[in-house]
């Protein structure tokens, strides 16, 4: 109970909270012996029901502009999301990685770090948890779905693809005046733990490395994020830039898998590797739809035409419960989408969606008084 | 169901009629409604009726504070603060409703008597005083002795503040005696969630110490669950002694000695003795005539107005409430109800049927929770239980840590939807 103190105490501030936009606030978990670092935006609510966990892609971080403008258009849609930073072995590690510090880190290590940030996420109360990936960030969140980590939902973002990484190894003699080979070869017969100079690692000219580093990232043939998400079973959404020079395949490479369902790929037309500005906010467009079909069905209700005043009057016994932007175990309810809402309340009637007192709520609402609920609390969005 | 709808339906035809022939006049003098009590349910119907404009409400609460009674366990667990108890009547007057902080002596139809003599004209009133005690029954036992020794601690304050002393102070392995009071009181899982708390600290301060509960019922709120946590979390330190063994509760009470005497005749000594007594309603409730012969006020079940007297409903833990039990919850649903009801009549808006609820979670340990709740409507004759739910024995421990984490959320949100 304790942990949660701190919480109470923001949301007891709640009505002012309200009236500011919503920004990301840091947070930093512990992790073994170091500490990591996110971004969090709760999109205005003090316990979010819904959180995309982002993770960015090459030696990048959190508020990298391609997350920063997801973060911020995921939030004006009302979905709280949080982009974390990974380690590569620093504590509170921020910003780009300093290619002048010793390469420690392997590309799996971002597997039990998005793993981390998922368990803290469910213990603040999220109820269902989407898994966002840019790029290599994308491949990495793919493996980690593929592995079955419980995600509700899974967005790849530009994910690097079999054949970027192919590209990307094509490019390394290009880049650094000799070919990678030679560099594998060295690391396969050191200790793992030993470092080597290389002339190159991923985009950090002359760098030190430790042999496991440099086999984890050029040991193995490439596997793209399309081999990894054959193997999810999440819903999940891939976006592909159709401008994007550094990950041009995503439709491609997608295309097999792309069965209206279980996959979807969804194309923006005149979007870049990093989807800047305005297509963030087509790709946060994309996100919300496909996180709303997921959870919820299209009534076609016209919520417009709902008694709201007998809403009002009903959503009198939700309030002794649900305060605005949530406290504890009980969620936000207030501003929620009006199909979404009447989705949850229909699934905890049909016990779809387990709780007691939700059970017994819901059940004693007919369908005339669950449409005026929903309309109200769906009225109810303040900023 | 059938009866409720037809009582609406007259009470449809009722507010029709003010609104047709004097809309102007109820909507210009701005129709008086005086609230007695500013607990769950007095401070709720305050704020729900003056939602909207065009009712006059002025609430009277003697109290510039209110320290609610639920979670005041956890208070004495450990597990809450005092001060996040405590709230106060600002949001009130920001919701338009005028507050004065005074004592309410009298209630009359259209009139409500303050402490210094003054008075309050009203077109309808609620009457909302929450619980008094029946010290009468119990020898040795008043508010003096309450206050200073042997605290009953069923209205937080200053006494939940000496019981929790009282516990940290106990010599080890000693005996803290608690006697729950005959039903209905209020709070039924509150004595026995007691336990839980003073078990909870005991087992970190003073663990040989040991506790007994001597009851005036045999059977209480979520026994099964309590009696299994007290077991798995406590083993050995809790004993529950019934009416079957007490017949029927405590007869007297000796605070020098810090004994209590069972109506069996059985005398126990405790190092710290917490005595609920049994309860009635509010002392203004009884002055006033709204209980009748009884210690509860009786109330029509679809508007919560007094069958004794006309243009005063009586709602929370004073009145009569047929199936529901005396809570927060219950009080803070009620009130609702009320005002939808009573603007209503005022001209205000419409009355939408009358639906109730009650959820009661109960913190068994840290992250430890259980949760009982039921719906209610409208009966012929009281307010009438369809439909409940009760925690089971035996959950798994992330659902625990879930109800336990529920609960903190429900604080929150019924205190901002009371208070703020």
């Amino acid at each position: 109970m304790r942990q949660h103190f701190t919480r109470i105490v923001c949301s007891v501030a709640f009505g002012l909270c309200l009236a500011l936009p919503a920004k990301a606030e840091e947070v930093t978990i512990p992790f073994g012996s170091i500490s990591l670092v996110g971004e969090f935006n709760r999109a205005g609510q003090d316990a979010p029901d819904t959180v995309a966990l982002i993770t960015h892609g090459t030696l990048a971080h959190g508020k990298m502009e391609v997350i920063a403008g997801l973060q911020a258009a995921l939030a004006d849609r009302g979905i709280a999301s949080l982009a974390h930073n990974l380690s590569f072995g620093i504590d509170e590690r921020r910003g780009m990685y300093h290619c002048a510090v010793d390469h420690t880190h392997h590309d799996e290590d971002a597997d039990t770090e998005i793993e981390a940030w998922m368990a803290w996420l469910r213990e603040q109360g999220t109820r269902q948890l989407a898994l966002i990936g840019h790029s290599r960030g994308g491949r990495q969140v793919a493996r980690v779905a593929a592995k079955g980590a419980k995600a509700d939902a899974v967005i790849l973002l530009a994910p690097a693809t079999a054949n970027a990484e192919h590209a990307s190894r094509a490019q390394f003699e290009e880049l650094y005046g000799e070919p990678f080979g030679p560099m594998v070869e060295k690391a396969r017969q050191m200790r793992a733990d030993a470092s080597l100079d290389t002339p190159g690692f991923l985009f950090c000219p002359d760098a030190h490395v430790r042999a496991s580093s440099v086999l984890s990232y050029y040991g193995d043939d490439p596997v793209g994020a399309e081999d990894f998400a054959s193997k999810i079973t999440t819903r999940t959404l891939v976006i592909a830039g159709d401008a994007d020079e550094v990950v041009p395949d995503v439709e491609d490479s997608f295309y097999d898998l792309d069965d209206g369902d279980r996959l979807v790929v969804e194309v923006v037309e005149g979007a870049g590797h990093f989807f800047l500005s305005f297509f963030a906010e087509d790709a946060a467009d994309l996100i919300v739809d496909f996180l709303n079909r997921q959870v919820s069905e299209d009534f076609g209700i016209a919520w417009e035409e709902a008694d709201l005043a007998y809403g009002e009057y009903l959503g009198g016994e939700c309030t002794g419960c649900h305060v605005a932007g949530g406290a504890g175990a009980i969620p936000n309810i207030h501003g929620l989408d009006a199909n979404y809402f009447y989705s949850a309340l229909r699934a905890y009637a049909s016990g779809k969606r387990e709780n007691a007192a939700m059970r017994s709520v819901s059940r004693a609402l007919d369908a005339e008084q669950m449409v005026a609920i929903t309309a109200f609390f769906a009225s109810q969005r303040e900023n | 169901m059938d009866i409720s709808r037809r009582n609406l339906g007259k009470l449809a035809v009722a507010a029709g009629a003010v609104s047709l022939f004097a809309p102007s006049i109820a909507r210009a003098a701005g129709q008086k409604l005086v609230v007695v009590g500013g607990g769950p349910a007095g401070a709720t119907v305050a704020k729900y009726a003056a939602r909207g404009g065009g009712v006059d409400v002025t609430l009277v609460e003697q109290n510039p504070l209110h320290t609610t009674c639920f979670f005041s366990n956890l208070y004495i667990g450990d597990f809450w603060e005092l001060d996040k108890l405590t709230h106060g009547y600002d949001a009130m007057r920001g919701h338009g409703v005028n507050v004065v902080h005074q004592r309410a002596s009298g209630v009359e139809p259209g009139k409500v008597t303050l402490g210094d003599g003054s008075s309050l004209a009203a077109d309808r009133i609620v009457v909302a005083p929450g619980i008094d005690f029946k010290f009468d029954l119990y020898e040795g036992y008043d508010e003096h002795v309450a206050e200073t020794r042997i605290p009953h601690a069923y209205k937080a304050g200053a006494q939940t503040q000496l019981l929790k002393k009282q516990v940290e102070a106990m010599p080890e392995g000693g005996t803290f005696l608690i006697c729950p009071p005959p039903n209905p009181f209020r709070c039924p899982p509150g004595p026995y969630e007691r336990v839980s708390m003073v078990a909870s600290l005991l087992k970190k301060n003073n663990p040989t110490a040991k506790i007994m509960i001597l009851d005036a019922k045999d059977k209480h709120s979520k026994m099964a669950l309590f009696q299994e946590a007290w077991e798995r979390h406590t083993p050995g330190m809790v004993e529950f002694v019934p009416a079957e063994f007490t017949g029927g509760g405590i007869a007297s009470v000796d605070a020098d000695a810090m004994t209590v005497t069972t109506l069996d005749g059985e005398t126990f000594e405790g190092d710290v003795i917490n005595m609920i007594p049994a309860q009635k309603a509010g002392q203004v409730a009884v002055d006033s005539g709204l209980t009748g012969d009884g210690d509860w006020a009786p109330i029509n079940p679809v508007t919560m107005e007094s069958t004794l007297m006309p243009g005063v409903h009586v709602l929370g833990d004073a009145c009569a409430n047929g199936d529901m039990p005396k809570s927060g919850f219950s009080a803070n649903s009620q009130a609702k109800v009320v005002a939808n009801q009573v603007r209503a009549m005022m001209g205000e808006g419409k009355a939408f049927p009358p639906r109730f609820r009650n959820t009661c979670w109960s913190l068994l340990a840290a992250e430890d929770g259980v949760k009982v709740g039921a719906d209610y409507v409208s009966g012929d004759d009281k307010i009438t239980k369809t439909e409940g739910f009760i925690s089971a024995v035996g959950e798994d421990a992330a659902t625990r840590a879930a109800t336990a984490d529920e609960a903190v959320g429900w604080y929150e949100a019924i205190t901002a939807d009371i208070w703020a």
